[in-house]
């Protein structure tokens, strides 16, 4: 066997070693009550803001913190807190992924994106982070 | 409505159609033309004859694609509002700056421009490829067929057979199938609102507009650079396909070196532009956010980045044929899975700035097996017979180096595919995984870099062949020295005290350091041959400049001082905004920093921030006015813009997160009132201040007021405390002839006044109504990113560095 594809395979294996060794951690897409949810892994969310509830941004007592209740697609509704600023032009996404961690009957959010309705639009979207 | 006569707009959707349907034929006749041109190779004059066939339907297929684009340009330019691509990219208030940025904001424009750049790159290639003009305009024009028919927006029916297998049941029917979408359709046509059922003649007042997040230079700039690099690389393929296909194994590579090196820089300087311009609004993530559709655009430009090294290689050695047409191949490849992954929809859960599904995704997967099959059943067909030497290279060799280097690059374009290609993945097989974020491709690429770096700085003081092993070390370990004593300090400096940080803070030094040394050195700072060097040290200060900025970025915006914003704060948790009021400053990382004012040029409303320095001596050392804004758009709603303060050593970001605004720049009811029943000893919070119910009153000062006989008045006292001082004070509640009073205290520094608003004597509490008129203030949050200038350096050098290496490769004769 030449050396170059000693070389090669070495490399295939480290890259399937990335790969093996992220597929673990990896976040899923679930809903609120999967079990998988349950356990407090770190999961994204997809979902639409629950209008019959209210949603929470006082920034004069507390600008880094905004809440809202989010529906998921089975239906479940959580109250979702996201430590940070209220995204621009939140009312107005149609659909909205949050990511996090279940804690007792709160989803801690650390990131929220959100698809806006303007159809066609490019780059309409705005995601948020911490 | 009125200005449009009936039918007179008409006349642009015809002549649009009219020209794709033109520029659709013309192109299939070219392609045909080219296609038999190479089929009679053999015979000169037939050949030629298909040849010159080719250039003219080529050239009427390049002017009716033009025309299209003018023809939607004046569209735009007119508002011609019947028609839907107007309508739902343009308004009649947008500026004429940005008439081009509305032109391909929507999939239809954005196909539109690759086509436009597609037909130059064919003219370009009429005049230069000579004798390869036949093969490898046959493939140009097969890729501007598959992309117009992505525009014609045809109506046809379909054949589509359902089998169900228990019980088995077949059945045949005929669906209804548009291909394409046609940006000359009117609304009226294909936009279902039941305005158009009332009146079909209804003509839109004004156009959706363009979102105000693209409105700006940079979406006039971004997307027809970065379609210009991703219509180039259907060059290289050509040629790669083409070689593959004429069984010529050597002649192609010199113009595929050339393409593949211009392709590299305006593809990269799209890439870039794309990046400026994350990093300038901060809205979409940041500099590089590792977004889909950035990975997507960066996969290609890896992959003819590790097919020129290997095409260098073949050059100067004859190994690494064989990688370098897998390379060069998948150059396009992935720039149509990128379209795919963009334009389908499929990124809807994971990508920031994705299209919606327009039901293309059948044409644009098609699109990508029209040319991934021909070339895997040509490049496997061929293999056997591609030339090169059999035996191993050495590994004292350069050859064998920058092999290593092409390998690094394709372990970083699978890496990042296959982990962006998660959502595609998740639909075929059902999985639910969710792309990973920054952080995973950060912690795995960064090793990327670091090998990339290593490679640059001591590959080249190896020579083709065989090398010098005794100087190779003294020229690398003395370079290396020298880096680490330059960049110690940097580590020194910024805290890289990790493992990865540490090594790329090192490689990357050494990058620089090496490739100065080897080009003055070596190459004698001869402007011909120093292009790989200045890329590569472009390269260095680049990835330098990354790391300082990005890993050493801070929000100085830290909420930690001064008022407590309540139970649920933390000193953990982030925090990265302040709140300011109007007129007091605020102490932040070192500024002072005060909310002086606001100007409104509707739509826009600025908000002047002062930031101030002082020495110790309290003297003033800086000052500096910034204006973030808001922009106030109706349909898509208020966006935020920061205002920027740069100096070499860093940039400081000021961006308002909160104003409090109506949608039409209104202030928002500032006049706050609120009441609570309160025994003694309770607490009344207002704003920056709260006061404790201490007693009632039966005998209160009235100082404005004579008491006459029958009047009753109650006082409470309150001890008021504010930031720095407390007092009493007291409300009174007054009743003459069987009417009741109130008489307020106003506490006019704080704007908030308390007033005794009843009495509940059997419970001995009282209600106390505080009004306080809300200050205008703003939140705010400001980010310094250190030394960002380096990166941009870095990438003018690179793209400096291969427009050198292209004029090289220009000049030289084979």
């Amino acid at each position: 066997m030449k050396k170059t594809h000693i070389i090669a395979l070495v490399f295939i294996a480290v890259l399937v070693g990335i790969l093996i060794s992220m597929l673990g951690d990896f976040s899923r897409y679930e809903t609120f009550d999967s079990p998988y949810a349950q356990k407090g892994n770190e999961i994204n969310v997809v979902g639409v803001l629950d209008k019959n509830e209210k949603m929470v941004y006082e920034p004069l007592i507390d600008p880094n913190k905004f809440t809202f209740y989010l529906q998921d697609e089975n239906g479940g509704v959580r109250e979702v807190v996201y430590k940070g600023e209220k995204p621009h032009d939140f009312e107005r996404s149609d659909k909205i992924v949050v990511t996090g961690k279940l804690e007792g009957d709160q989803f801690k959010a650390s990131k929220i994106l959100m698809k806006c309705p303007s159809k066609y639009t490019e780059e309409a979207n705005q995601t948020t982070s911490l | 409505m009125d200005i449009y006569a009936e039918g007179t707009n008409l006349i642009f959707g015809q002549i649009g159609h009219f020209l794709l349907i033109v520029s659709f034929v013309a192109g299939m006749a070219a392609g045909l033309s080219y296609y038999l041109a190479v089929k009679n190779s053999a015979n000169t004059e037939k050949n030629l004859s298909w040849i010159n066939s080719g250039r003219k339907w080529f050239i009427v297929h390049g002017f009716a694609t033009i025309g299209t684009a003018i023809i939607l340009t004046l569209m735009i330019h007119q508002h011609l509002f019947e028609y839907r691509y107007v309508y739902q990219h343009s308004s009649k208030q947008l500026p004429m700056r940005y008439l081009f940025a509305a032109f391909w904001e929507g999939q239809e424009g954005s196909t539109l421009l690759w086509m436009f750049w597609h037909s130059i790159i064919g003219f370009v290639l009429i005049f230069r490829a000579k004798k390869w003009e036949a093969p490898v305009m046959t493939i140009l024009a097969l890729a501007q067929i598959m992309l117009v028919s992505m525009e014609l927006g045809f109506h046809f029916k379909i054949p589509s057979i359902d089998i169900d297998f228990s019980p088995f049941f077949f059945s045949f029917n005929w669906v209804d199938y548009k291909m394409g979408s046609n940006p000359f359709a009117l609304a009226k046509d294909v936009m279902t609102l039941p305005v158009f059922s009332i009146d079909p003649n209804f003509v839109f007042e004004d156009g959706n507009g363009l979102n105000p997040l693209l409105q700006n230079y940079w979406m006039v700039i971004h997307p027809p650079t970065l379609f210009f690099g991703f219509a180039c690389t259907t060059v290289p393929f050509a040629y790669a396909l083409s070689s593959l296909w004429l069984r010529n194994y050597n002649d192609w590579l010199q113009p595929a070196i050339r393409w593949t090196l211009f392709t590299l820089m305006i593809l990269g300087t799209g890439i870039m532009l794309g990046g400026l311009w994350a990093y300038e609004a901060l809205s979409f993530g940041g500099f590089w956010a590792w977004d889909p559709v950035e990975n997507a655009s960066l996969v290609p430009w890896l992959f003819l980045a590790a097919g020129l090294h290997t095409a260098l290689i073949y050059k100067y050695s004859r190994y690494s044929l064989v990688p370098t047409y897998l390379f060069l191949l998948a150059g396009m490849i992935f720039t149509l899975y990128s379209s795919f992954m963009t334009k389908s929809g499929v990124l809807g859960e994971s990508s920031v700035h994705s299209f919606t599904d327009m039901g293309m995704s059948a044409q644009l997967v098609i699109s990508i097996f029209v040319f991934l099959l021909p070339a895997l059943w040509l490049f496997f067909k061929r293999y056997k017979e591609l030339p090169g030497k059999k035996d191993e290279e050495a590994v004292s060799s350069r050859e064998f180096w920058m092999f290593i280097g092409s390998l690094v690059f394709l372990v970083s374009a699978l890496h990042i595919i296959i982990f962006t290609s998660f959502p595609v993945i998740n639909k075929i097989i059902g999985t639910k995984i969710a792309p990973p974020d920054i952080a995973h491709y950060n912690s795995v690429e960064i090793w990327v870099a670091i090998m990339l770096l290593i490679g640059t700085a001591i590959t080249q003081y190896f020579s083709y062949k065989q090398t010098n092993i005794q100087r190779l070390l003294k020229n690398a370990i003395g370079s290396l020295l020298v880096s680490i004593a330059i960049a110690t300090p940097i580590i020194y400096y910024f805290k890289f005290y990790r493992l990865d940080f540490l090594l790329l803070a090192v490689t990357s030094v050494y990058a620089v350091i090496g490739n100065a040394h080897y080009m003055f050195r070596n190459l004698k700072g001869r402007m011909l041959h120093i292009g790989g060097s200045v890329t590569h040290l472009g390269f260095g200060l680049f990835m330098l400049g990354i790391l300082i900025s990005q890993g050493r970025q801070h929000v100085v915006s830290l909420n930690k001082y001064g008022i407590n914003y309540g139970d649920s704060f933390t000193e953990e948790e982030n925090a990265e905004n302040i709140l300011l009021y109007k007129n007091e400053p605020q102490m932040m990382s070192g500024y002072k920093v005060t909310y002086i004012g606001d100007s409104a040029a509707l739509p826009n409303m600025y908000f002047k921030v002062l930031y101030q320095k002082f020495d110790k001596n309290n003297h003033l050392e800086d000052s500096f006015v910034l204006t973030p804004n808001v922009q106030f758009n109706k349909t898509m709603g208020n966006v935020p813009n920061p205002s920027t303060h740069k100096t070499f050593a860093r940039d400081l970001y000021t961006h308002i997160t909160t104003a409090p605004l109506n949608d039409d720049g209104t202030e928002t009811d500032t006049l706050l009132t609120e009441s609570k029943k309160v025994g003694i000893g309770d607490t009344v919070f207002a704003s920056r201040s709260f006061a404790i119910f201490e007693s009632l009153d039966p005998n209160p000062k009235l100082e404005d007021i004579e008491l006459q006989k029958g009047d009753i008045a109650i006082g409470a006292k309150l001890r008021l405390y504010k930031v720095d001082t407390s007092y009493t004070i007291e409300p009174v509640y007054f009743i003459r002839d069987l009417v009741a009073a109130s008489i307020p205290v106003k506490i006019d520094d704080i704007d908030v006044s308390f007033s005794l608003s009843k009495i509940f004597p059997q419970e001995n509490k009282v209600e106390i109504t505080v009004e306080q008129k809300l200050r205008k203030f703003i939140i705010m949050k400001a980010i310094i990113f250190p030394f960002i200038n380096l990166a941009w350096l870095g990438f003018s050098l690179m793209f400096v560095g291969i427009a050198l290496s292209l004029r090289k490769r220009l000049i030289e004769k084979k």
